[in-house]
């Protein structure tokens, strides 16, 4: 932004796109910051004694004794005032650390990279295979909008997205686990497991991404410049890929960061159903064991996660349509 | 055309790679060997802590303590082998089996000693006991106790206080790892979610027949059923009721015992609606328990008769009269105690409504199913019952600051094997405890004094005289009204034999079970 | 000429057919069902549970005996109005709060888009949950969590499209001509922007509805008071396999009012194309 920076980085594009990507950095720990911070609030303000939810997460609720709830508000400092808990939390934070989870007494870091990596390996995979169910249906659907194939698809998105992802996870689990036997119906160790999961995932972000795709084909084969092309003498298809699939990409490319909010309500029903160790079962099960370093820790890291998604699309966004560097540029 | 400042092929690319690297990547265990035991049960294992996670050690075969309950609830030998009672009562002497911890430690008085002293401040019922000393005398354990108390044996079966070998314990004195003396021994544990356990091959007693179980946690129990279906797992605690027909059809042996918990719906007696035992009998009387029986929890042998099912052959009367439903006589008694209906059908006396909110939670699903089915019921008598789902701790909380009116849970009868703990606890204590679902705002001294004789006697037939005395009051008041009974069910993989269901829940016996090949 | 002769206006309203007629028989349904069908949405038979479809109930009974029919019809006035409800808000302030940013650029886009992520970043479902711990259960609460997790999406939606329409050199021209900011935004930008979020709104209606499915299956569930459609398929769940007609009642009548909505949506909001050659 200053005079300053913009020296000390090489000039032109690339430049311009590092300091986005600097910016984005600055902006996405902030965001993690303040998400957690949001979190600790929230928390703070549910009713109800957060030290009895802590010891009945740790034995279950028939084994809560008055000492146990006792021993966690003295050992666990919850009996300190608010602002001492959240200042005591932001300066481990400055030290890096993020203190330990008050249900398990394991490092937070550690809970966090166990089932992040697990979440990040399903999301990911999720997110590809809705990708190669969308993309290639939606241009289809887009050549020939009102087609055959179009009102098919429409039919089935309209079904897949008015259906709750865990009916859509057992009518999975019914055919590939209980019926064809292909499949196991829940667990995490082996890359089958991961199948049944993703593809619950997947199908649920294919609804919404497959006519999100296809609008845009339509959208930008409508276009004046669509239209030049073809006074011009290029066939529909030559036209469209010489001019219409960077313009439709760029509400695609925005819309699957955006997905990325469904995605993470999407694993904590998926992963509750499948019974898989990820970060939103975490989440949950933080949320109502009142694990506030848990929570907060989960809430920076899914903010991280939230700005890399959208940093990436905002980078690919620019890569589509360089004219957009220069409103930021600027 | 245009030239872009990133190259997106590369890009794509190294995504694809990415992902694929994170699904491929190594498993935390390696996939179920063939003679692999597989459980699937419903609670996670949250933390090492007996206190805390003990109840698991215990059923999965790991930890033991010194004497053991038998599925019929008779207390047999554990870790002693025998014991003696000095006649004052107060010197209870144990001789030690010829045990070995999992990491090769012999057990002797010492180690015992060592462990009590760790164990016995933080345990959840033993402490209750009143132990004052423990002493290592040779190989035999000395419990010394502040005053005569009957029910010791039952409170030692407490897994909050099995014993640890001296190892297992860290420099603060909390437990670091499960070093026990059981069958199984943890060979890796992925908590909260699964245990890998190997066979003891020192055990003092009978040898585990299979090598190795995997234990694992699934909270979800729709998932369960389906893991029971796909007879993805050899043995599946806790099966929904509504899975039973599933998981039948898929092969899988289906165990339904009936265990000792009951669903109960507790009143504030301090409320003046529920303030007269006449009223809290209409309420009961209401209730429909044979329908909710049958059609929520799939068993019509479920409708609680009264507080204390017969698995409990001890506490269980068939002289008291069964609680059933009666609409007339409910109305009759109402009628006659003062409460007039009013022009919507809801009964009120002196301005106060026959009215009040039940408190329940969804961590057991058929709550606030019973729930829904009872506002239908009471309104029958006239009484408007509001719902509120929430969290379970909630209720508790309104206990404490007299807000509750009414709430529906599930209390565990035998967290000792003698349900005298969980009465004491409920019914004859001065303040509420956070885990007990017990009486709000009710206080029996006949009831106090019955619970003081039973704990302080040892002879047994007076003891079943208290017990009588103690059931017998607690039907006549009821300060809580039981609701249904309870069943485990369990869903057994057919290649599985020597399975054995224990009603009390302290141990699987996964220890008997053989695999065929 | 062509051109308009074979597309004579009648035919031109007919993609609004099938959408009017579908909603219009679902609204039919739901403020005439509950005067035809007989039973109360309430009343129980503990005897009679998980009835399969029968003279007397017609799409058969739920696991406390209490009519599908009655259930789905009483239902469907709180369940539309709920999607309609937090759809219509996301639009509005979304869309709204979007086309701002992306047109203030600066400030209100930094403040405004940070916000968004803010929200978005959260989970929907935590935030519903979130919200019902202090407010309490009901579906008040849960109604702010769905709408506060819904609106960021449309925004960053419609600025995204809105930044690409600005750019054009004709939206440009009339920046540089003066011509006032809504008059600009409302005639070159607005019109593709809401082209593009109408299929996110249209399928967001069943997404609403989702949510408190979703949440009971979490056992997060609310007890609510008078049937709901994605409570009614969340209760059955446990019974999928011996009532799935039960289960389908309520599926299906989510995916018809969303199918109206979705091609309502498309009707209205399609783009002049050029004719296909064949």
């Amino acid at each position: 932004m200053s005079a300053a920076r913009s020296s000390f980085w090489p000039g032109g594009a690339a430049g311009t796109v590092l300091r986005i990507v600097a910016s984005r950095l600055v902006q996405a720990v902030l965001t993690a910051l303040v998400l957690a911070s949001l979190c600790f609030a929230f928390v703070q303000a549910l009713p109800g004694d957060a030290a009895l939810r802590i010891a009945a997460a740790r034995s279950g609720d028939d084994r809560v004794t008055a000492e146990s709830v006792a021993r966690v508000r003295e050992q666990e400092g919850l009996d300190r005032p608010v602002l001492a808990q959240y200042a005591s939390w932001i300066g481990r934070l400055a030290q890096g650390d993020l203190g330990h989870s008050l249900v398990s007494r394991q490092p937070v870091w550690q809970e966090l990279a166990e089932h992040g990596r697990f979440t990040l390996g399903l999301g990911a995979l999720g997110w590809l295979l809705s990708y190669a169910i969308a993309l290639p249906l939606g241009i289809a659907c887009g050549f020939r909008p009102g087609g055959w194939l179009d009102r098919g698809t429409n039919a089935l998105a309209v079904a897949l997205a008015s259906m709750p992802s865990f009916l859509v996870g057992i009518g999975l689990i019914s055919l590939f686990a209980l019926t064809l036997r292909w499949l196991p119906p829940a667990g995490f160790r082996t890359g089958a497991h991961m199948v049944l999961p993703a593809l619950t995932l997947a199908l649920g972000l294919a609804a919404f991404s497959v006519r999100i795709i296809r609008n845009a084909v339509v959208e930008v084969r409508g276009a004046f410049y669509m239209t030049f092309a073809r006074i011009r003498g290029r066939s529909a298809g030559s036209a469209f890929l010489h001019h219409g699939v960077r313009n439709a990409a760029i509400p695609v490319a925005t819309f699957a960061a955006l997905q990325f909010a469904y995605v993470v309500d999407g694993f904590v029903v998926v992963e509750t159903l499948f019974n898989y160790p990820g970060l939103g079962d975490l989440l949950v099960k933080s949320l109502l064991a009142r694990d506030v370093p848990m929570i907060m820790g989960a809430g920076m890291v899914v903010g991280l996660m939230y700005a890399a998604v959208n940093l990436l699309a905002d980078l690919a966004c620019i890569g589509l349509d360089p004219r957009r560097l220069a409103g930021r540029g600027a | 055309m245009m030239s872009t400042p990133l190259d997106r092929r590369a890009l794509l690319s190294g995504a694809l790679a990415g992902a694929a690297a994170l699904a491929a990547r190594p498993t935390l265990a390696q996939a179920a060997g063939p003679a692999e035991l597989r459980i699937a049960q419903p609670w996670e294992v949250k933390t090492l802590q007996l206190g805390e996670s003990g109840f698991t050690f215990t059923r999965a075969g790991i930890t033991e303590t010194l004497v053991a309950s038998l599925p019929d609830g008779r207390i047999a030998p554990g870790l002693a082998q025998s014991w003696s009672v000095s006649d004052d009562g107060l010197q209870w002497r144990f001789r030690l089996r010829d045990a070995v911890f999992h990491d090769g430690t012999r057990l002797d008085a010492a180690t015992a000693k060592a462990s009590f002293d760790r164990l016995l401040p933080q345990s959840l019922y033993l402490k209750r006991a009143g132990i004052a000393a423990v002493h290592a005398d040779g190989q035999d354990l000395v419990l010394k106790l502040e005053k005569p108390f009957g029910p010791l044996l039952s409170y030692l079966v407490d897994n909050s206080a099995a014993l640890l070998a001296p190892g297992a314990f860290d420099g603060e004195g909390r437990v670091r790892a499960i070093i026990g003396t059981g069958p199984f021994k943890i060979g890796a544990a992925e908590l909260p979610r699964s245990l890998a356990l190997v066979r003891h091959e020192a055990y003092w007693g009978e040898k585990a027949r299979v090598a190795a179980v995997r234990y694992d946690a699934v909270g979800n129990g729709d998932t369960r059923t389906n893991i029971a279906v796909a007879k993805d797992a050899d043995i599946v605690f806790n099966l929904a009721a509504q899975g039973v027909g599933r998981a039948g059809s898929a092969g899988m042996t289906i165990e339904r015992v009936i265990i000792p918990r009951t669903h109960i719906l507790m009143l504030n007696c301090a409320k003046p609606q529920f303030a007269e035992a006449p009223v809290r009998r209409a309420l009961s009387m209401a209730l429909d328990r044979e329908g909710i029986a049958a059609g929520i929890m799939r068993n019509k042998a479920l409708a609680a008769t009264q507080y204390l099912p017969p698995t409990l052959a001890e506490w269980h009367f068939a002289d008291l009269a069964p609680l059933r439903q009666d609409v007339t006589a409910a109305n009759a008694l109402l009628d006659a105690a003062g409460w007039p209906r009013g022009a919507d059908g809801i009964r009120a006396k002196g301005g106060v409504r026959f009215a009040g909110t039940v408190r329940t939670f969804a961590n057991r699903p058929e709550l606030p199913v019973i729930a829904t089915a009872m506002q239908a019921q009471l309104r029958a008598i006239g009484f408007d019952l509001a719902i509120s789902v929430g969290e379970a701790q909630a209720i508790f909380e309104a206990q404490k600051d007299g807000s509750l009116e009414l709430g529906l849970s599930s209390r565990n009868l035998v967290i000792v094997p003698d349900p005298i703990g969980t009465i004491a606890l409920d019914y004859a204590a001065d303040s509420i405890a956070p885990g007990s679902t017990g009486t709000t705002g009710w206080r029996h001294d006949g009831l106090r004094q019955e619970v003081a004789r039973y704990l302080a006697e040892a002879d047994d037939r007076r003891r079943a005289t208290a017990r009588r005395a103690i059931a017998g009051i607690i039907h006549e008041e009821l300060p809580i009204i039981p609701v249904t009974w309870y069943d485990q069910i369990v869903a057994v993989h057919p290649r599985v034999s020597g399975f054995v269901t224990d009603p009390l829940e302290q141990r699987y016996f996964l220890d008997r079970v053989t695999i065929a090949s | 000429m062509t051109l308009a002769l074979t597309h004579p206006p009648a035919r031109i309203r007919r993609p609004l057919v099938a959408p009017l007629l579908l909603l219009g028989g679902l609204a039919a349904l739901v403020v005439i069902g509950p005067l035809v069908i007989p039973h109360d949405p309430a009343a129980q038979d503990l005897v009679r549970t998980l009835e399969g479809p029968s003279a007397q109930h017609w799409l058969g009974t739920d696991h406390l005996g209490r009519d599908i029919a009655a259930r789905l019809v009483h239902g469907g006035v709180r369940s539309l109005g709920i999607a309609v409800s937090c759809v219509g808000f996301a639009t509005g302030v979304g869309v709204a709060l979007g086309l701002v940013a992306a047109y203030a650029g600066r400030v209100a886009d930094i403040a405004i888009m940070r916000l968004a992520d803010l929200m978005l970043a959260f989970p929907g479902l935590l935030l519903a949950l979130l919200i019902s711990g202090f407010l309490g259960g009901g579906v008040l609460p849960m109604l702010i969590g769905i709408k506060l997790a819904l609106w960021p999406q449309f925004a960053r939606m419609a600025r995204a499209i809105a930044i690409g329409e600005l750019a054009q050199p004709h939206v440009e021209a009339a920046r540089l001509a003066g011509f006032p900011a809504l008059t600009i935004l409302r005639r070159h930008v607005l019109p593709p922007v809401l082209r593009q979020t109408v299929t996110l709104a249209t399928l967001g209606l069943g997404a609403a509805i989702m949510s408190i499915s979703s949440l009971g299956f979490l056992g997060l569930g609310l007890q609510p008071p008078t049937p709901e459609w994605g409570a009614m398929i969340s209760e059955l769940l446990p019974y999928l396999a011996e009532a799935p007609v039960q289960m389908a009642a309520p599926c299906l009548a989510i995916f018809l009012a969303v199918l109206g909505a979705t091609l309502l949506g498309q009707a209205l909001a399609e783009p002049p194309a050029l004719p296909e050659e064949m």
